[in-house]
């Protein structure tokens, strides 16, 4: 039975959600990208929280790490072993460096984002002390039920099944500059950028300038009859009572009702899509033709 | 006794290898035919990987193979084979980014493991992981400032290779996929279309635009160094690295020449070094690009992007390279118009720059002619200075 992980999209959001998923996925603040963010200083309200409840927690420290976060980062590895945080979503090396160093027992998870796209080096931080992977969004569906097949068995796979798709993150503050440099001002919360009738969200951290796909993705019907261990539904900008109808489309699809649930979720957004599960982007290398 | 350090150019294709060599670079990387990121390069064969690596040689010089896209399932199966067969070719090094390469190179071969900086390596403890596996050298991302390089030079005994100059990615390597959700091409297997170069609006949180001067973009100014040479020299950074795959030999022969210049003139005389400004525009001129130190100074503001909407031309200041020289006489392979009458520079490894006005040309039937027109025409031009092959002539700054 797959388990359902959310991201939530906001805070206030996780008491009502708590009761509808397997596992709420957190950012902690100023280490992490992609997820919304939670103070560290609430981390024991929320583990308290989402334990109390028979659920499980998991944490991001998935920013890319600078030498000066990472006492930061070491503190709040060892914080998760002491509040049993159930899961770490990292993408530096760093994250597996120091919890080895300093024998965490709390699961790692290979967050590389884009680079999770094949089981050979799935396989190759198995080895090095990985306990979970969180796949790709870039990858084709055949290529993810070759990932299931050929994955050592003591790694938990995890793809994202629903919400927007991170594109990009940068060091840079590329809203805050632009603004600055043109001497605009603005009070608005929420931009984005567009381009061709589409509309990118894109965000500002302390650290970091990140973009996201101008759709949601809709993998509902596609990840039916596929063994993998879990699936992400990312709730950014996504609003609660759309979210807690498309948890519970998750929790009750079967290979009957997909496409009746499919179709739900697409009359429910006007911007939903299939990103790259059935198509391949280009690649070739050009023949050298001189 | 300060270390000195490698300087590292790009090459495209053997002629860019030769002309890099020529002009002062200690080693030159490279892609082969496949698991390269620059899918739009020409690339190297296995055969052009061995006439590279013995020229070098010859030279008592190096090579690097790139072997850094991030692989997908069906790639690994031919991953053995092109290991193996690269390191026949006799090439010192592979640039590796997927972290199964460095297991895999490791197994079948012998050959020297470098991370590429598409790992986005910006901490020490992460560069002890890769040290700890068997990797040599590490190059690091380029969101790292000199105090970081600093840091993780003394906490770590590997070597370290660090961006000088050259093209920026506006986000962290290996963390945009802009290319694939907007134009459908692999970011992360050679096939980026630069969308931080593109222009958007940007809209508030009621769609409205924001609009200023210019569009909004996430297009980066390129980097350069060149005026912290000395400095990355004292730190104990292995490595200078120059980006640039696709750049043209002008490009190549202008940067390396004016970074070997900096390296040896510091070197010889550490007391009595000073930075000439000039070369910032040569350099400038050359990439036809601004280039600012990003982040190596901890601060990357508004003066690292670009906002003026610009619209890349190509580079005319390039105006013929020297083919030979023979009596007074050398044959020019033309590159861009030219005329009698130009007051042009010579440049090349074996003399300092040369101003030199143009007063005779003769074209490849023995007419005098008036005007270079025609693209990689054959011209001869009588001078009085002896010039060598690769020699190149560009407008006078």
């Amino acid at each position: 039975m797959k388990k359902i992980i959310v991201i939530p999209n906001k805070y206030e959001d996780i008491n009502t959600l708590v009761e509808n998923t397997d596992v709420i996925a957190v950012g902690i603040k100023d280490l992490a990208v992609n997820f919304m963010e939670v103070e560290l200083a609430k981390l024991d309200e929320l583990a308290t929280l989402i334990h109390s409840k028979g659920k499980k927690l998991f944490i991001a420290l998935n920013k890319n790490m600078h030498n000066s976060n990472l006492v930061d980062a070491e503190k709040v590895l060892k914080k998760c072993d002491d509040l049993n945080i159930n899961g770490v979503f990292y993408y530096d090396v760093a994250i597996l460096s120091l919890a080895q160093k300093h024998n965490i027992k709390t699961k790692l998870i290979w967050s590389a984002e884009h680079l999770a796209t094949n089981y050979n080096t799935i396989n190759y931080w198995a080895k090095n002390g990985v306990d979970m992977t969180f796949l790709s969004n870039e990858i084709t569906m055949n290529e993810v039920k070759e990932i299931v097949n050929n994955t050592n068995t003591n790694t938990s796979l995890i793809a994202q099944a629903f919400g927007y798709v991170p594109m990009y993150v940068s060091k840079r503050h590329a809203i805050d500059n632009y603004l600055k440099h043109f001497k605009l001002k603005t009070s608005s919360r929420d931009f984005y950028i567009f381009k061709e009738e589409k509309k990118y969200p894109i965000l500002e951290r302390k650290d970091n300038t990140e973009i996201y796909s101008y759709f949601i993705l809709n993998g509902i019907a596609e990840y039916v009859d596929i063994n993998i261990d879990y699936l992400l539904i990312n709730g950014f900008k996504i609003e609660l009572d759309k979210l807690l109808e498309v948890i519970s489309l998750f929790k009750t699809v079967t290979s009957d009702n997909k496409d009746k649930y499919k179709e739900r979720i697409d009359s429910m957004f006007d911007n939903t899509d299939l990103g790259f599960l059935y198509k391949e982007a280009i690649y070739q290398v050009k023949r050298n033709d001189k | 006794m300060t270390n000195k350090p490698e300087l590292l150019a790009p090459a495209g294709d053997l002629e860019r290898l030769k002309v890099a060599f020529q002009y002062g670079a200690d080693a030159v990387y490279f892609g082969g035919p496949a698991f390269g990121l620059r899918a739009n390069a020409i690339n190297f064969t296995f055969e052009e990987m061995k006439e590279a690596a013995d020229y070098a040689h010859s030279l008592q010089k190096k090579v690097y193979v790139t072997v850094n896209i991030v692989l997908h399932n069906k790639e690994a199966d031919k991953l053995e084979e092109y290991l193996k067969q690269i390191e026949a070719t006799g090439i010192d090094a592979i640039i590796v980014s997927d972290p199964f390469v460095i297991e895999k190179a490791k197994e079948c071969t012998n050959l020297e493991i470098h991370l590429s900086t598409q790992q986005s390596t910006i901490n020490y403890e992460a560069v002890e992981f890769f040290y700890k596996q068997g990797v040599t050298r590490i190059v690091l991302g380029r969101e790292c400032s000199k105090e970081e390089i600093s840091e993780i030079i003394k906490k770590v005994p590997i070597e370290i290779e660090a961006f000088i100059h050259g093209a920026m990615c506006a986000g962290y390597s290996g963390r945009c996929v802009l290319s694939n959700y907007l134009t459908d091409r692999d970011a992360n297997r050679g096939g980026c279309s630069q969308i931080c170069r593109w222009d958007f609006d940007l809209l508030d949180e009621n769609n409205k635009i924001i609009e200023g001067d210019k569009k909004f973009t996430l297009c980066s100014k390129d980097l350069s160094l060149l005026k912290y040479i000395p400095e990355m020299i004292e730190m104990g950074i292995t490595s200078f690295k120059i980006e640039g795959r696709m750049r043209s030999i002008y490009y190549i022969a202008t940067v390396v020449s004016i970074y070997r210049k900096v390296i040896d003139n510091y070197l010889q005389d550490k007391q009595a070094y000073k930075y000439d400004e000039s070369l910032e525009k040569v350099l400038r001129a050359c990439a036809n690009r601004d280039s600012v130190p990003q982040f190596f100074n901890g601060e990357y503001g508004t003066d690292c992007s670009y906002y003026n909407g610009r619209v890349e031309i190509s580079n005319q200041d390039f105006l013929g390279i020297v083919k030979s020289y023979d009596k007074g006489i050398a044959t020019i392979e033309q590159r861009n118009y030219f005329k009698k009458g130009d007051i042009v520079e010579i440049f090349g490894p074996k003399h300092e720059v040369i101003t030199y006005t143009i007063d005779k040309i003769i074209d490849e039937d023995d007419n005098e002619i008036e005007i270079v027109r025609h693209p990689r025409q054959i011209v001869k031009i009588p001078i009085d200075i002896e010039l060598n092959s690769y020699d190149m002539i560009r407008i006078k700054y």
